[in-house]
């Protein structure tokens, strides 16, 4: 009898070893970006929330900054201690991909492609290599005061790019007390973003459909870039931050910028009366109001060795609730989760029906193997042409010239 | 080896580990990597010769960063180095708060920086106190603001360099001074001499070793110039500010050519090698005071 009841304690231990075994106990390691006091608390809460839901699941947060992220995931690939699982932005999203060290993503991510929305910066060719998470594009901020003393209607921002470059002359005149448009300045990786848009509202293309070579210098094109050098003219030339501080003094009267400006005067320059609105178009009846599309990405090192739990990670932080949470913390952007824009937290938000709107015209730019090296050709011409050191016409010849013998 | 060896050893690995680790290995690495296409993320990597250097020669980006880099060096090194002999001999002196001044001008080489380079971002900008200073007493100002004009952009990070460094190489003189015999002011005094010939016999000779050493780490130190530009101006507008280092950060981490950027680093190391030698036989290293 005895012999029997050690037995078969022995079989139930084996068994319940065995069983213990298939629930194996993972540690997952995700880098993000949110480390502002009023976001952080919200991505932990999730954390402990997804934990709580997948005990056998630990999630290992590293924080990282804007200022040397980029670097930083880099080296961690190249020296193979890169995360499960990373957050990028839009514009990284392609480069990494191209690379090779993000996981393909495209049979899970083709289940639910229809629940969510802009999936080009992670799409190349047929596959996928990450998910979006947050939506975020930039729109046109004016200060209402300003337009006023400058003799405009403050209840009419420009909707055509005429109107717009009247409006920046206009509060112009009023230097050396306030400029009209805020232009940036020549930052790599990021000049090339906000002359962009201008040349997508003009319907000009950066390189042909099959991207054998490069449309730059078509005339809408040259036209946007003429018209962006106008714009620059009628304004001061400073950073992305510089700019952003300067509006928050009432020293520009039109900036390009995105939530966390928004966020900023909001919650600490409420003296400021200021609006936002759509890019403006070319012509009334002809063009569209294009932006840069923005955003955070999920994406997951193609060496993880735990990929279904990574995965299980990114499907809960983008789910339309959890997103939502983490939308709400940040006071912009929006759940890539289709439907999430008609939840009551953004109808009662006047200014984020805004970003929602312009959202629509969000564009990214073509996903390319060498759109580094594009990207450096871009922002010459446009240094070049706001520098008057070339026309726009010249400058965006040499463009694609440079474009097209990297493309051969 | 004797017990003795061995302790010694031992009490050295944690240094000589970490020198041969993090400093002699990716020397030498790097030295290889300049002769391969090297992707940093992909760790594809093949033999390519010397076709990166070759590259280098007909890059027109590189002879802006070498030729803005030198502009750097020749246009603040005489000034940091006067400056810093000057205060150092001011504040040698018996004057009142002396201690003051001494940190006071200190301050800027032990701060961020990225702080420094933040704040002169608000003094260079359009509507900033040099662009005040100067409409006061009717001086031309640049028209997009100090950082953002191909002409001022390099020369009003250069200023705040000798602004920044100016401190630190004054410490270094100022210990030199102090290392100086009072005795023999004492007799120059007994000889009637007067202060610049105090100066040229005296002072000068004893501050010949700190003058090279001072130079030395600063000519060093400029050459490798990146957290001003990368945080001022990333090599901006028009490539006026593009530096050695900002454009080896670039290829490698941005466009994740990690062999061309070694190559690049390397012509950078070349560079300073041959001009520390130089700077040693100009001012006759190994020579003493006596000589």
């Amino acid at each position: 009898m005895k012999v029997l009841k050690v037995f078969l304690i022995s079989v139930l231990f084996i068994l319940f070893t065995c069983e213990k075994k298939q629930d194996e106990f993972v540690t997952l390691s995700w880098w993000q970006f949110w480390t502002n006091p009023e976001v952080k608390p919200t991505i932990l809460e999730l954390i402990k929330q997804f934990e709580k839901e997948n005990p056998n699941i630990k999630v290992n947060l590293t924080d990282l900054t804007w200022s040397d992220g980029h670097e930083k995931i880099v080296v961690a690939f190249g020296s193979g201690t890169a995360p499960d699982v990373l957050e990028l932005g839009s514009d990284w999203v392609p480069e990494f991909s191209y690379q090779d060290v993000l996981l393909n993503v495209t049979l899970e991510a083709e289940k639910i492609k229809n629940e969510f929305l802009m999936w080009e910066p992670a799409t190349i060719g047929e596959e996928i290599f990450g998910f979006p998470w947050i939506l975020d594009t930039r729109v046109l901020f004016y200060n209402k005061g300003l337009m006023e003393k400058a003799g405009l209607d403050p209840n009419k921002p420009p909707k055509t790019w005429d109107e717009f470059l009247h409006c920046c002359n206009a509060i112009n005149r009023l230097k050396p007390d306030a400029y009209g448009f805020g232009a940036n300045s020549a930052e790599r990786h990021r000049l090339y973003k906000k002359f962009l848009p201008f040349l997508w509202a003009n319907e000009g293309r950066i390189l042909s459909d099959d991207q054998a070579e490069s449309e730059i210098n078509s005339r809408e094109g040259v036209q946007a870039l003429e018209f962006y050098r106008r714009l620059t003219q009628n304004g001061m030339v400073d950073t992305q931050a510089m700019l952003d501080e300067a509006f928050n003094h009432n020293k520009i009267g039109f900036v390009i910028s995105g939530g966390w400006l928004l966020n900023d005067l909001r919650k600490n320059h409420p003296e400021v009366n200021f609006g936002i609105c759509l890019m403006p178009k070319p012509e009334s009846d002809r063009g569209m109001p294009a932006s840069f599309a923005g955003g955070e990405f999920l994406v997951i090192n193609k060496k993880s060795e735990n990929p279904q739990e990574a995965l299980k990670l990114i499907k809960f932080l983008i789910h339309k609730n959890n997103c939502l949470k983490v939308c709400q913390a940040i006071g912009s952007g929006f759940p890539s989760a289709k439907g999430a824009e008609f939840d009551p937290y953004y109808r009662n938000e006047p200014y984020l029906s805004t970003f929602q709107e312009q959202l629509k015209y969000a564009i990214s730019p073509p996903p390319h193997p060498k759109w580094v090296y594009i990207e450096e050709i871009i922002e010459k011409a446009v240094e070049e042409v706001m520098y008057d050191k070339k026309s726009a016409r010249d400058a965006l010849d040499e463009a694609k010239s440079e474009i097209d013998k990297l493309l051969r | 080896m004797k017990l003795k060896q061995k302790t010694t050893i031992l009490f050295l690995s944690p240094w000589i580990l970490t020198l041969l680790i993090f400093w002699l290995f990716p020397l030498v690495y790097s030295l290889i990597l300049s002769f391969s296409e090297y992707n940093v993320l992909s760790g594809e990597s093949h033999f390519v010769g010397i076709s990166n250097y070759l590259e280098l020669l007909k890059d027109g980006d590189f002879w802006t960063a070498l030729k803005n880099t030198s502009f750097f060096v020749v246009g603040t090194i005489p000034f940091t180095t006067i400056f810093a002999l000057i205060l150092a001999i001011l504040v040698n002196q018996n004057i009142p708060l002396r201690g003051l001044f001494r940190a006071g001008f200190f301050v800027p080489s032990i701060t961020s920086m990225v702080v420094i380079a933040l704040i002169f971002m608000n003094l260079y900008a359009k509507e900033g106190y040099l662009t005040f200073l100067c409409n006061l007493v009717g001086a031309p100002t640049p028209e997009k603001g100090w950082l953002f004009s191909t002409k001022t952009a390099l020369p009003s990070i250069m200023l705040m360099d000798v602004w920044m460094s100016t401190g630190f190489y004054m410490l270094l003189f100022l210990a030199a001074l102090q290392s100086i015999p009072l005795e023999l002011y004492q007799i120059s005094d007994t000889l009637g001499a007067n202060w610049w010939q105090k100066f040229r016999h005296v002072t000068l000779p004893y501050l010949r070793p700190m003058s090279l050493f001072v130079i030395l780490i600063n000519t060093i130190k400029s050459f490798q110039i990146f957290v001003e530009i990368f945080v001022m101006t990333k090599g901006g507008p028009l490539n006026s500010t593009l530096t050695m280092v900002y454009m080896v950060y670039e290829t490698g981490l941005h466009k994740f050519r990690m062999g061309y950027a070694s190559a690049a680093a390397y012509v950078l190391f070349l560079v300073i090698l041959v001009l520390s030698l130089i700077q040693l036989k100009l001012f006759g290293y190994g020579r003493t005071v006596e000589d």
